[in-house]
Protein backbone atom coordinates (compact mmCIF):
# COMPACT_ATOMS: atom_id res chain seq x y z
CA UNK A 1 0.00 0.00 0.00
CA UNK A 2 2.70 2.41 1.03
CA UNK A 3 4.55 1.21 -2.22
CA UNK A 4 1.75 2.59 -4.13
CA UNK A 5 1.30 6.01 -2.58
CA UNK A 6 4.84 6.57 -2.96
CA UNK A 7 4.26 5.77 -6.77
CA UNK A 8 1.21 8.27 -6.81
CA UNK A 9 3.48 11.12 -5.17
CA UNK A 10 6.08 10.48 -7.17
CA UNK A 11 3.96 10.22 -10.22
CA UNK A 12 1.82 13.52 -9.17
CA UNK A 13 5.30 15.48 -8.75
CA UNK A 14 6.93 14.46 -12.16
CA UNK A 15 3.54 15.86 -13.36
CA UNK A 16 3.32 18.70 -12.03
CA UNK A 17 6.80 19.94 -12.47
CA UNK A 18 6.66 18.72 -16.56
CA UNK A 19 3.39 21.42 -16.32
CA UNK A 20 5.21 23.96 -14.35
CA UNK A 21 7.92 23.58 -17.28
CA UNK A 22 5.56 23.78 -20.12
CA UNK A 23 4.04 26.84 -18.60
CA UNK A 24 7.20 28.92 -18.35
CA UNK A 25 8.65 27.82 -21.60
CA UNK A 26 6.61 30.66 -23.38
CA UNK A 27 7.91 31.77 -26.74
CA UNK A 28 9.71 34.92 -26.82
CA UNK A 29 8.32 37.95 -28.38
CA UNK A 30 8.62 38.36 -31.86
CA UNK A 31 7.85 41.72 -34.19
CA UNK A 32 4.76 40.18 -35.77
CA UNK A 33 3.46 38.94 -31.84
CA UNK A 34 3.78 42.86 -31.04
CA UNK A 35 2.60 44.41 -33.85
CA UNK A 36 -0.47 42.09 -33.16
CA UNK A 37 -0.78 42.69 -29.50
CA UNK A 38 -0.43 46.13 -31.15
CA UNK A 39 -3.59 46.30 -33.05
CA UNK A 40 -5.82 44.61 -30.35
CA UNK A 41 -4.79 47.70 -27.93
CA UNK A 42 -5.47 50.68 -30.35
CA UNK A 43 -8.92 52.27 -30.46
CA UNK A 44 -11.51 50.29 -32.81
CA UNK A 45 -13.48 52.39 -34.92
CA UNK A 46 -17.07 51.79 -32.80
CA UNK A 47 -14.89 53.54 -29.88
CA UNK A 48 -13.79 56.30 -32.40
CA UNK A 49 -17.24 57.24 -33.76
CA UNK A 50 -16.73 60.74 -32.06
CA UNK A 51 -14.52 60.91 -35.67
CA UNK A 52 -17.70 60.79 -37.65
CA UNK A 53 -18.69 64.42 -36.18
CA UNK A 54 -17.90 67.18 -38.65
CA UNK A 55 -16.24 68.99 -35.83
CA UNK A 56 -15.23 72.70 -36.98
CA UNK A 57 -11.55 73.22 -35.30
CA UNK A 58 -12.01 77.11 -34.17
CA UNK A 59 -15.28 79.20 -32.39
CA UNK A 60 -14.88 81.36 -34.70
CA UNK A 61 -14.81 79.68 -37.63
CA UNK A 62 -18.28 78.32 -36.58
CA UNK A 63 -20.03 81.35 -35.51
CA UNK A 64 -19.10 82.55 -39.41
CA UNK A 65 -20.23 78.86 -40.57
CA UNK A 66 -23.10 79.41 -38.40
CA UNK A 67 -23.97 82.70 -39.91
CA UNK A 68 -23.29 82.08 -44.04
CA UNK A 69 -25.27 78.45 -43.53
CA UNK A 70 -28.01 79.97 -41.19
CA UNK A 71 -27.18 77.29 -38.42
CA UNK A 72 -27.24 76.78 -34.99
CA UNK A 73 -23.69 76.24 -33.36
CA UNK A 74 -23.62 73.30 -30.58
CA UNK A 75 -20.25 74.35 -28.03
CA UNK A 76 -18.99 71.92 -26.42
CA UNK A 77 -16.83 72.49 -22.87
CA UNK A 78 -15.12 69.84 -20.95
CA UNK A 79 -12.24 69.57 -18.55
CA UNK A 80 -8.94 67.31 -20.11
CA UNK A 81 -8.34 66.37 -23.99
CA UNK A 82 -11.99 64.47 -25.17
CA UNK A 83 -10.19 63.49 -28.32
CA UNK A 84 -7.35 61.28 -26.79
CA UNK A 85 -9.39 60.11 -23.64
CA UNK A 86 -7.32 61.38 -21.43
CA UNK A 87 -10.29 63.58 -19.94
CA UNK B 1 -20.31 62.14 -24.15
CA UNK B 2 -17.72 60.96 -26.29
CA UNK B 3 -18.73 57.16 -26.08
CA UNK B 4 -22.38 58.31 -25.11
CA UNK B 5 -24.37 60.81 -26.78
CA UNK B 6 -21.55 62.00 -29.59
CA UNK B 7 -21.34 58.41 -30.42
CA UNK B 8 -25.20 57.80 -31.03
CA UNK B 9 -26.62 57.89 -34.78
CA UNK B 10 -29.12 60.55 -34.46
CA UNK B 11 -26.89 62.99 -32.46
CA UNK B 12 -24.20 62.61 -35.02
CA UNK B 13 -27.09 63.26 -37.50
CA UNK B 14 -28.36 65.95 -35.77
CA UNK B 15 -24.56 67.81 -35.15
CA UNK B 16 -23.91 67.05 -39.26
CA UNK B 17 -27.34 68.15 -40.50
CA UNK B 18 -28.33 70.63 -38.38
CA UNK B 19 -25.68 72.68 -36.86
CA UNK B 20 -22.12 73.71 -36.37
CA UNK B 21 -20.26 71.19 -34.01
CA UNK B 22 -17.20 72.92 -31.86
CA UNK B 23 -15.57 71.69 -28.85
CA UNK B 24 -12.48 72.75 -26.63
CA UNK B 25 -10.97 72.35 -23.44
CA UNK B 26 -11.55 74.65 -20.51
CA UNK B 27 -7.74 74.54 -20.08
CA UNK B 28 -7.25 75.78 -23.69
CA UNK B 29 -9.90 79.12 -23.27
CA UNK B 30 -8.82 80.10 -19.27
CA UNK B 31 -6.55 82.99 -18.98
CA UNK B 32 -3.20 80.90 -19.45
CA UNK B 33 -4.87 78.74 -22.27
CA UNK B 34 -3.11 78.25 -25.37
CA UNK B 35 -6.13 79.79 -27.61
CA UNK B 36 -5.71 83.21 -29.34
CA UNK B 37 -7.39 86.35 -27.30
CA UNK B 38 -10.52 86.71 -29.53
CA UNK B 39 -11.54 82.96 -29.72
CA UNK B 40 -11.32 83.45 -25.94
CA UNK B 41 -13.18 86.18 -25.72
CA UNK B 42 -15.72 84.60 -27.80
CA UNK B 43 -16.46 81.29 -26.27
CA UNK B 44 -16.49 83.78 -22.57
CA UNK B 45 -19.13 85.82 -24.01
CA UNK B 46 -20.84 82.32 -25.16
CA UNK B 47 -20.47 81.07 -21.82
CA UNK B 48 -21.69 84.13 -19.78
CA UNK B 49 -24.34 84.90 -21.40
CA UNK B 50 -25.94 81.34 -20.57
CA UNK B 51 -25.04 82.54 -17.20
CA UNK B 52 -26.93 85.37 -17.46
CA UNK B 53 -29.86 83.88 -18.73
CA UNK B 54 -29.66 81.24 -15.71
CA UNK B 55 -29.09 78.33 -18.43
CA UNK B 56 -28.45 74.89 -16.48
CA UNK B 57 -24.76 74.96 -17.56
CA UNK B 58 -21.26 74.57 -15.33
CA UNK B 59 -17.79 73.84 -17.02
CA UNK B 60 -18.58 70.89 -19.11
CA UNK B 61 -21.70 71.83 -21.10
CA UNK B 62 -23.09 72.20 -23.95
CA UNK B 63 -24.10 75.56 -25.26
CA UNK B 64 -26.55 76.73 -28.23
CA UNK B 65 -25.94 79.49 -30.25
CA UNK B 66 -27.98 80.48 -33.20
CA UNK B 67 -26.71 81.18 -36.16
CA UNK B 68 -26.11 84.96 -34.81
CA UNK B 69 -23.85 83.82 -32.23
CA UNK B 70 -26.47 84.72 -29.81
CA UNK B 71 -26.99 81.86 -26.93
CA UNK B 72 -30.12 80.14 -27.09
CA UNK B 73 -30.17 77.49 -24.67
CA UNK B 74 -27.53 74.71 -22.95
CA UNK B 75 -27.30 71.40 -20.72
CA UNK B 76 -24.58 70.70 -18.18
CA UNK B 77 -23.07 67.01 -17.48
CA UNK B 78 -24.24 64.37 -16.94
CA UNK B 79 -27.64 66.14 -16.80
CA UNK B 80 -26.86 65.94 -20.83
CA UNK B 81 -26.42 62.11 -21.32
CA UNK B 82 -28.62 61.07 -17.71
CA UNK B 83 -30.50 59.92 -19.65
CA UNK B 84 -28.43 59.91 -22.77
CA UNK B 85 -31.14 60.65 -25.05
CA UNK B 86 -31.60 64.32 -23.26
CA UNK B 87 -28.24 65.51 -25.81
CA UNK B 88 -30.83 64.70 -28.95
CA UNK B 89 -33.83 66.80 -27.24
CA UNK B 90 -31.55 69.58 -26.63
CA UNK B 91 -30.46 69.68 -29.82
CA UNK B 92 -34.56 68.37 -31.49
CA UNK B 93 -35.42 71.55 -29.40
CA UNK B 94 -33.55 74.55 -31.32
CA UNK B 95 -33.99 72.51 -34.59
CA UNK B 96 -37.54 72.85 -34.37
CA UNK B 97 -37.54 76.35 -33.18
CA UNK B 98 -35.19 77.31 -35.28
CA UNK B 99 -37.22 75.50 -38.15
CA UNK B 100 -33.38 74.32 -39.46
CA UNK B 101 -33.07 73.13 -42.69
CA UNK B 102 -31.18 69.91 -43.21
CA UNK B 103 -28.08 69.81 -45.10
CA UNK B 104 -24.80 68.59 -45.68
CA UNK B 105 -21.67 69.09 -42.87
CA UNK B 106 -19.79 72.30 -43.40
CA UNK B 107 -16.47 70.24 -43.10
CA UNK B 108 -15.24 66.85 -43.61
CA UNK B 109 -15.04 64.65 -40.36
CA UNK B 110 -11.69 63.73 -39.70
CA UNK B 111 -9.61 61.51 -37.14
CA UNK B 112 -9.45 64.16 -33.77
CA UNK B 113 -6.48 62.73 -32.19
CA UNK B 114 -3.57 63.29 -34.74
CA UNK B 115 -0.04 62.93 -34.16
CA UNK B 116 1.09 66.53 -33.45
CA UNK B 117 2.68 68.70 -36.27
CA UNK B 118 6.67 68.53 -36.07
CA UNK B 119 9.65 69.59 -38.04
CA UNK B 120 12.78 68.26 -38.33
CA UNK B 121 14.54 65.10 -37.23
CA UNK B 122 12.05 64.09 -34.35
CA UNK B 123 10.90 60.78 -33.86
CA UNK B 124 6.79 61.21 -32.74
CA UNK B 125 5.22 58.02 -31.10
CA UNK B 126 1.70 56.92 -30.61
CA UNK B 127 1.14 55.21 -27.09
CA UNK B 128 -2.87 54.06 -26.32
CA UNK B 129 -3.41 52.43 -23.06
CA UNK B 130 -6.92 49.71 -22.65
CA UNK B 131 -8.17 48.47 -20.06
CA UNK B 132 -8.54 44.83 -19.33
CA UNK B 133 -12.37 45.18 -19.46
CA UNK B 134 -12.77 48.70 -20.91
CA UNK B 135 -16.72 48.64 -20.30
CA UNK B 136 -16.43 48.44 -16.52
CA UNK B 137 -13.04 51.03 -16.26
CA UNK B 138 -13.63 54.48 -15.71
CA UNK B 139 -13.57 55.52 -19.66
CA UNK B 140 -15.75 52.58 -21.68
CA UNK B 141 -12.47 53.61 -24.86
CA UNK B 142 -8.70 53.68 -24.62
CA UNK B 143 -6.84 56.45 -23.97
CA UNK B 144 -3.91 58.39 -25.87
CA UNK B 145 -0.93 59.92 -25.89
CA UNK B 146 1.52 61.42 -28.37
CA UNK B 147 5.23 61.82 -27.90
CA UNK B 148 7.68 63.52 -29.29
CA UNK B 149 11.61 62.98 -29.13
CA UNK B 150 14.30 64.82 -30.20
CA UNK B 151 16.95 63.46 -32.19
CA UNK B 152 19.23 63.79 -29.00
CA UNK B 153 16.70 61.99 -27.06
CA UNK B 154 16.18 58.84 -29.71
CA UNK B 155 19.71 58.24 -30.84
CA UNK B 156 20.04 56.88 -26.87
CA UNK B 157 17.85 54.18 -28.23
CA UNK B 158 20.25 53.15 -30.71
CA UNK B 159 23.67 51.55 -29.43
CA UNK B 160 26.57 53.15 -29.07
CA UNK B 161 29.32 51.80 -31.81
CA UNK B 162 29.86 48.12 -31.41
CA UNK B 163 27.30 47.85 -28.42
CA UNK B 164 25.00 44.92 -28.42
CA UNK B 165 23.70 45.46 -24.70
CA UNK B 166 22.94 48.56 -23.25
CA UNK B 167 20.03 50.89 -21.05
CA UNK B 168 18.40 53.46 -23.31
CA UNK B 169 18.89 56.95 -21.46
CA UNK B 170 17.31 57.39 -18.26
CA UNK B 171 15.32 60.63 -18.75
CA UNK B 172 14.74 59.34 -22.50
CA UNK B 173 12.91 55.83 -20.64
CA UNK B 174 10.96 57.64 -18.26
CA UNK B 175 9.49 60.26 -20.60
CA UNK B 176 7.56 57.32 -22.48
CA UNK B 177 6.96 55.13 -19.58
CA UNK B 178 5.62 57.67 -17.37
CA UNK B 179 2.75 57.55 -19.55
CA UNK B 180 1.93 53.79 -18.74
CA UNK B 181 -1.33 53.50 -16.97
CA UNK B 182 -4.94 53.43 -17.96
CA UNK B 183 -7.87 56.16 -18.09
CA UNK B 184 -7.75 58.27 -14.94
CA UNK B 185 -9.40 62.04 -13.96
CA UNK B 186 -7.36 64.00 -16.29
CA UNK B 187 -7.86 67.48 -15.73
CA UNK B 188 -5.30 69.51 -17.50
CA UNK B 189 -2.78 68.69 -20.46
CA UNK B 190 0.24 67.85 -17.63
CA UNK B 191 -1.36 64.80 -16.60
CA UNK B 192 2.06 62.86 -15.79
CA UNK B 193 3.14 65.53 -13.25
CA UNK B 194 1.24 63.30 -10.21
CA UNK B 195 3.25 60.28 -11.47
CA UNK B 196 5.72 59.64 -8.70
CA UNK B 197 8.35 57.00 -10.32
CA UNK B 198 10.35 54.39 -8.83
CA UNK B 199 11.69 52.44 -11.82
CA UNK B 200 11.68 53.68 -15.64
CA UNK B 201 14.30 51.34 -17.52
CA UNK B 202 14.46 49.79 -20.90
CA UNK B 203 17.12 47.69 -21.81
CA UNK B 204 18.00 47.37 -25.61
CA UNK B 205 19.57 44.44 -27.32
CA UNK B 206 20.94 45.03 -31.05
CA UNK B 207 19.93 41.50 -32.71
CA UNK B 208 20.94 42.81 -35.63
CA UNK B 209 21.94 46.30 -37.68
CA UNK B 210 18.49 46.40 -38.31
CA UNK B 211 16.50 45.31 -35.66
CA UNK B 212 16.69 46.39 -31.54
CA UNK B 213 15.03 44.59 -29.18
CA UNK B 214 13.58 46.37 -25.87
CA UNK B 215 12.54 45.42 -22.66
CA UNK B 216 11.29 47.67 -20.10
CA UNK B 217 10.16 47.51 -16.74
CA UNK B 218 7.76 50.48 -14.75
CA UNK B 219 7.03 50.28 -11.12
CA UNK B 220 5.02 53.80 -10.33
CA UNK B 221 2.51 55.44 -8.00
CA UNK B 222 -0.26 57.72 -9.68
CA UNK B 223 -3.57 59.09 -7.64
CA UNK B 224 -6.76 58.42 -9.80
CA UNK B 225 -7.73 62.18 -9.47
CA UNK B 226 -5.78 65.45 -9.99
CA UNK B 227 -5.67 67.60 -6.95
CA UNK B 228 -6.96 65.30 -4.33
CA UNK B 229 -4.87 64.64 -1.81
CA UNK B 230 -7.11 62.25 0.03
CA UNK B 231 -6.82 60.29 -2.58
CA UNK B 232 -4.03 57.77 -2.49
CA UNK B 233 -1.43 57.09 -5.11
CA UNK B 234 -2.16 53.59 -6.71
CA UNK B 235 0.62 51.73 -7.61
CA UNK B 236 1.40 51.11 -11.24
CA UNK B 237 3.52 48.63 -12.68
CA UNK B 238 3.89 47.21 -16.14
CA UNK B 239 7.06 44.94 -18.05
CA UNK B 240 7.44 45.90 -21.54
CA UNK B 241 8.41 44.36 -25.09
CA UNK B 242 9.00 46.02 -28.34
CA UNK B 243 11.47 46.81 -31.52
CA UNK B 244 12.73 48.97 -33.39
CA UNK B 245 14.25 49.04 -37.05
CA UNK B 246 16.98 50.58 -37.88
CA UNK B 247 18.22 51.62 -41.03
CA UNK B 248 21.13 54.52 -42.15
CA UNK B 249 21.19 55.27 -38.29
CA UNK B 250 17.37 56.60 -38.44
CA UNK B 251 14.36 54.86 -36.13
CA UNK B 252 12.12 53.50 -39.03
CA UNK B 253 9.65 51.40 -37.17
CA UNK B 254 9.03 51.27 -33.22
CA UNK B 255 6.74 48.93 -31.62
CA UNK B 256 6.26 48.10 -27.87
CA UNK B 257 3.23 46.25 -26.16
CA UNK B 258 2.92 45.80 -22.57
CA UNK B 259 3.54 42.03 -21.29
CA UNK B 260 1.74 42.77 -18.18
CA UNK B 261 0.62 46.01 -16.29
CA UNK B 262 -1.37 46.47 -13.64
CA UNK B 263 -3.18 50.25 -12.10
CA UNK B 264 -3.82 49.05 -8.57
CA UNK B 265 -4.38 45.62 -9.51
CA UNK B 266 -6.38 46.39 -12.21
CA UNK B 267 -4.75 44.91 -15.55
CA UNK B 268 -4.50 46.91 -18.54
CA UNK B 269 -2.36 47.20 -21.71
CA UNK B 270 -0.04 49.76 -23.39
CA UNK B 271 0.76 49.73 -27.12
CA UNK B 272 3.88 52.54 -28.42
CA UNK B 273 4.08 52.74 -31.80
CA UNK B 274 5.25 54.87 -34.60
CA UNK B 275 2.31 56.78 -36.53
CA UNK B 276 0.50 54.29 -38.85
CA UNK B 277 -1.09 56.58 -41.58
CA UNK B 278 -2.68 59.05 -39.02
CA UNK B 279 -1.57 62.84 -40.05
CA UNK B 280 -0.98 66.14 -38.42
Amino acid sequence: MSRILAFALLAQWAGSTLLAASQDKTEPPTPTWVEGRILEIRPTPAERKFDTIAWVPSIKEALRLAKQHSRPVMMFTYDGQMQTGRC
Amino acid sequence: MRTGPFAMDDVIKQLNSYYVPFYVANEDWGAAGKLPADEKAEIRRIVNEAHEAKLNVGSVSLYIAGPDGKILDGLRVPQAYTPVQNTGALLQKTIDQLKAKEGKPLVKPAPQSVPPRVEGDVLVLHVVAREDNQRESWQSYPAENWLTFSKAEWTTFLPAAGAKSYAVDAAVAKKLLTFFYPGTEDTHSDQVDRNVIETAAIQAKALSSSLIQLEATLKMTRPFYPGHPEHKPVPTEASAVGFIDVQGGKITGFKMVTSRATFGGKKFAVAVASPKGERP
